[in-house]
């Protein structure tokens, strides 16, 4: 699996909370919010790939986001949040075993580039190196789930979720 | 008409002192606390193994941002009477990272647990199973499992690669938490998470008194 920008945030932020004993608050979930799949559903979902692949260029999404539902949540106290996030989201990826690849931005196929923009065109780029693979993208994003179909890249929106694990 | 004391913006003089303190230390204090409070009734002590300190559990001026120690320690010297509480839960957090290196040093000094993790891992991967320890490394293997034994670990998410070993194996590794050093670290934990009950109320009343006297909200409107 291929991890966008939206669900790695949201199974990193859930993480964030859980390991300060913090209550969940899964509204502020898009994956709930959006999809209806809870955080403990995207774990256990990823918990059955065989891999989780993760691109750098969507660690600038994270960081952006977080920044901003951390801003939300805490108002202040920002910098040591935001560091505590950092140090929780390092060890999530250490302990799933995720596998980081990747794309050289200038390789990237401009086509996608100027459409979704570099996080989206270096998933695609990925997915498309991991053909045979076959692994999928997982995305909140049904503009970049849409442009896939069309493409014929395996990607899944996150609802998606819900027929696999039923 | 005699003048009050107001400020120009119209709260009392001082009140924007006060917010600071109230809004950027004892707020966070008190929720860091809270959570704090929950993982030491799991007896979870958020210990990691890379650097043999606990990471959530550090003295009570870490706790606040960076950007807002000046405000915990204006707030000391305008409030002392929540002095005496903090330097006592201080103590009781060097007491519980003193029994938990105590614990580390049993577990790992003398390798006793190592051999036991490998033996568990051998017979994993003779079944078949892919290695659990995803990208740690391993020789590090028995270090994490070491880890979850001194946070006295329960369900792993599932989304880690360390799950379906821990839940196999946990049930015969959990009880080497047995002996001197872990009695003495469940002690401590139980003090810890007294002090900070105790420091909870006493901030608690502090913002309440301080709300009270300054007319401001308990948290940022």
């Amino acid at each position: 699996m291929i991890l966008d920008a939206g669900p790695l945030l949201d199974l990193l932020l859930y993480r964030y909370w859980s390991e300060q004993g913090r209550p969940i608050d899964d509204n502020r979930l898009v994956c709930r919010k959006q999809f209806n799949v809870g955080p403990e559903q995207l774990s256990r979902f990823l918990g059955t790939c065989r891999a989780i692949i993760f691109v750098p260029g969507v660690f600038v999404e994270v960081g952006r986001l977080a920044r901003d539902e951390i801003r939300r949540s805490t108002r202040r106290a920002q910098d040591r949040a935001l560091a505590l996030f950092w140090r929780v989201a390092i060890r999530e990826l250490r302990l799933m075993g995720a596998d980081e690849r990747w794309t050289k931005f200038l390789l990237l196929d401009s086509k996608f580039v100027e459409e979704l923009g570099p996080a989206d065109a270096a998933l695609i780029s990925c997915a498309q190196e991991a053909a045979e693979e076959r692994v999928p993208i997982l995305t909140h994003d049904e503009r970049l789930w849409g442009r896939c179909q069309r493409e014929r890249i395996p990607c899944m929106v996150t609802s998606d979720i819900l027929r696999s694990i039923t | 008409m005699a003048k009050i004391n107001r400020s120009e913006r119209g709260g009392r003089n001082g009140s924007e002192r006060v917010k600071a303190w109230v809004y950027s230390v004892l707020n966070p204090l008190m929720e860091a606390l809270r959570a704090e409070s929950l993982a030491l009734s799991k007896k979870y002590i958020t210990w990691r193994y890379t650097s043999a300190e606990m990471e959530f559990i550090v003295p009570t001026r870490d706790l606040i941002s960076p950007t807002a120690r000046p405000n915990y320690d204006d707030l000391l010297r305008g409030y002392p009477e929540l002095k005496p509480p903090m330097l006592r839960r201080d103590e009781k957090v060097s007491a519980l990272l003193e029994s938990a290196l105590k614990c580390w040093e049993h577990l790992t000094r003398y390798k006793f647990l190592q051999p036991i993790v490998e033996n568990y891992l051998k017979q994993w991967s003779e079944e078949g199973n892919p290695y659990p320890g995803g990208a740690v490394p391993k020789d590090e293997f028995w270090l994490l499992i070491a880890e979850l034994l001194t946070n006295n670990a329960g369900d792993l998410p599932f989304h880690y690669t360390t799950k379906p070993f821990w839940s196999r194996f946990r049930q015969n590794i959990l009880p080497l938490r047995a002996g001197l050093p872990f009695s003495e670290l469940e002690k401590s934990i139980t003090e810890l998470k007294k002090t900070d009950e105790a420091l909870i109320e006493s901030l608690d009343q502090a913002r309440s008194n301080l709300c009270d006297e300054y007319d401001i909200p308990a948290a940022p409107l």
